[in-house]
């Protein structure tokens, strides 16, 4: 009992105690009503603010979009389609068939999933081809880039790693082939595994090689 | 890792350091040559890094006639070595440089030598310059003979080659053989309409895969003058016609292919001897059509890999490129013909034995085939 009443009031004391605490905080955190003037006679003076937008979504800078604009080549993937050839993206129809597609909240896909799918792998392959081919965006100050010597991807052979690379002394990754290629023949810097352009690199190789049966360490 | 090293890449310093051993081999004594050359050749052996064809030249045997007499005459080629501008790239002058020393060695002094096309890479004025002037330093210069290709070509649409080397198109006879030389890569006008600027037209050339290019064609004008340039010619003379693309279709989509090559086969199929020599694929490839033998040439550069499809059954394939070996399945070579007007076809590839493609084994001796890769592309 006696324990009791001395509990109840230990706690009526910290409660009063964090209300007041509380109390002092929200007398001192309000911010300042008038900003402090800096005691340094040298420094600039503070810019005036930009004008304020004539219409709300239009941009501060002017410009500045219009450059973003030109800097984007959005037709980029036209382009790439109608230089370099794609291997064609498998065709996953099958799935729109069957008779379990009803029960199964997995299987329910539609023509839209088939489009949303190949469109985005492309994409991405297509990404890759056009570095592929690009000294510049390889990062190449030779003039070299990678379709020199493998025109459509030819002689890369994603299908045959991981393999022993004699040259490297050590089972090699395709990744590792493309970095010893970007810093040897074209001069470049290597790219880590996680570089957009190294996926990128990856997927337009392993599109190119599609069909072929994986065998790994072939030489 | 110091900028120095950075600048100077792997071929120069090869380069740099093969001048010097060369240099110092010339101050040595025959008991001091014979000490740095073994002790040179064993280093080699035991790091593996010695191949046969690199310390003794191969040798062999040229074309006998009748009587068992050698005779005939050799004809030593250099082709494909897309040149950037020095600063660019000087890899492939280093390479390009390296052919014309392959040249000057010879022991025997070729009748004539052939440029097979593609000197530049881009059609800058700067890299054929440059070609023209490591051309220049061939020992016998006054007997060069340069054919174009599309890479000299499509940025000023050859008005820069044509100021260095004449006419693209030419011929001449030389000990009872015609030769003739064919600007066999045309292409139809896809920039005009298009807008596209020269650069970026010589750029959609340059790529062997690019498809917004058209197929290669040698024209109705020139088969013309081609038939006319033939017409006094017997057909048991022989003939030798030079192309910077096969004249043949081989595979379309890197232009390994000349759009209009059945016509140009129909002027020379009457001919009893008649050989193709060409340049553009970078490998060694081999091909026969009713009498007409074909022949690819090997670059300075760097080797295309095989076409996926419609290889040639005649071709037997070099070996596999080592990719770590930067000048490995590039090389020069000689075209040998014999007195009968026959052509034996030497590849000498850097850094490996030489092959030997001879007209005997394309006339049907089977014993002559050259032999077969391992490590055939895939």
């Amino acid at each position: 009992m006696k324990y009791t009443n001395l509990i109840a009031a230990l706690v009526v004391v910290t409660l009063t105690t964090t209300g007041a605490q509380a109390q002092r905080f929200r007398q001192i955190v309000p911010a300042p009503a008038v900003v402090p003037q800096t005691n340094n006679a040298d420094a600039s003076p503070v810019p005036s603010a930009p004008a304020a937008p004539a219409t709300k979504g239009v941009p501060t800078f002017p410009g500045t979009n219009d450059q973003w604009k030109d800097s984007q080549d959005t037709d980029w993937i036209a382009k790439e389609r109608a230089s370099h050839v794609l291997a064609p993206h498998y065709n996953n129809r099958a799935v729109l068939k069957g008779d379990q597609r009803d029960g199964h909240a997995y299987g329910r896909y539609t023509e839209k999933d088939l489009l949303l799918w190949q469109e985005e792998t492309e994409r991405l392959a297509l990404e890759g081809s056009r570095i592929f081919h690009s000294a510049d965006l390889l990062g190449s100050p030779n003039g070299t880039s990678c379709d020199m010597c493998h025109p459509d991807a030819a002689n890369t052979h994603p299908e045959t790693y991981p393999k022993y690379q004699v040259q490297l002394g050590r089972a090699a990754l395709l990744r590792d082939m493309i970095n010893w290629c970007l810093q040897h023949p074209c001069r470049a810097e290597p790219m880590s595994g996680d570089d957009p352009r190294m996926r990128a690199l990856e997927a337009y190789i392993q599109a190119q090689a599609s069909g072929k049966v994986m065998k790994y360490g072939k030489h | 890792m110091s900028t120095q090293y950075r600048r100077e890449n792997l071929e120069t310093r090869v380069e740099r350091e093969r001048n010097a051993f060369f240099s110092a081999l010339t101050n040595l004594d025959r008991r001091s040559f014979l000490k740095v050359a073994t002790a040179s050749m064993t280093a080699a052996m035991a790091t593996g890094m010695a191949d046969f064809g690199s310390f003794q030249p191969v040798k062999f045997a040229f074309g006998q006639d009748a009587n068992g007499n050698e005779k005939g005459f050799r004809v030593a080629y250099i082709s494909d070595s897309h040149l950037y501008q020095k600063h660019i790239n000087d890899r492939f002058a280093n390479a390009l440089m390296r052919a014309v020393q392959d040249v000057n060695a010879m022991e025997e002094a070729p009748d004539f030598i052939f440029y097979g096309g593609d000197l530049a890479q881009l059609g800058q004025p700067e890299e054929l310059e440059l070609g023209y002037e490591i051309l220049g330093q061939l020992k016998y210069r006054d007997r060069l003979r340069v054919m174009v290709g599309e890479h000299d070509w499509f940025f000023d649409m050859g008005e820069k080659w044509q100021s260095l080397f004449g006419s693209p198109t030419w011929t001449f006879d030389h000990k009872g053989v015609r030769f003739v030389c064919l600007m066999s890569v045309n292409e139809e006008d896809f920039w005009t309409e298009a807008g596209i600027s020269p650069i970026d037209r010589m750029k959609t050339v340059a790529g062997l895969d690019n498809q917004a290019q058209r197929p290669f064609f040698v024209g109705k004008e020139q088969i013309a003058w081609l038939e006319k340039t033939l017409a006094d010619w017997k057909d048991d003379q022989p003939v030798v016609i030079f192309s910077h693309s096969p004249l043949y279709k081989l595979y379309k989509n890197w232009n390994f292919w000349t759009d209009d090559a059945e016509k140009v086969q129909a002027v020379l199929k009457r001919f009893q001897t008649c050989t193709v020599i060409h340049g553009h694929t970078h490998q060694v490839l081999t091909n026969k059509i009713g009498n007409i033998h074909f022949h690819g040439l090997i670059s300075t550069a760097w080797p295309w890999p095989y076409a996926p499809k419609g290889m040639p059954e005649w071709t037997v394939q070099m070996n596999r490129a080592d990719p770590f070996n930067s000048l490995d399945a590039c090389g020069d070579g000689e075209i040998r013909i014999s007195a009968d007007g026959l052509v034996d076809k030497v590849y000498s590839l850097w850094n490996r034995k030489p092959m030997l493609v001879p007209a005997a084994y394309l006339n049907g001796d089977s014993k002559a085939r050259p032999p077969r890769p391992n490590l055939p592309s895939f």
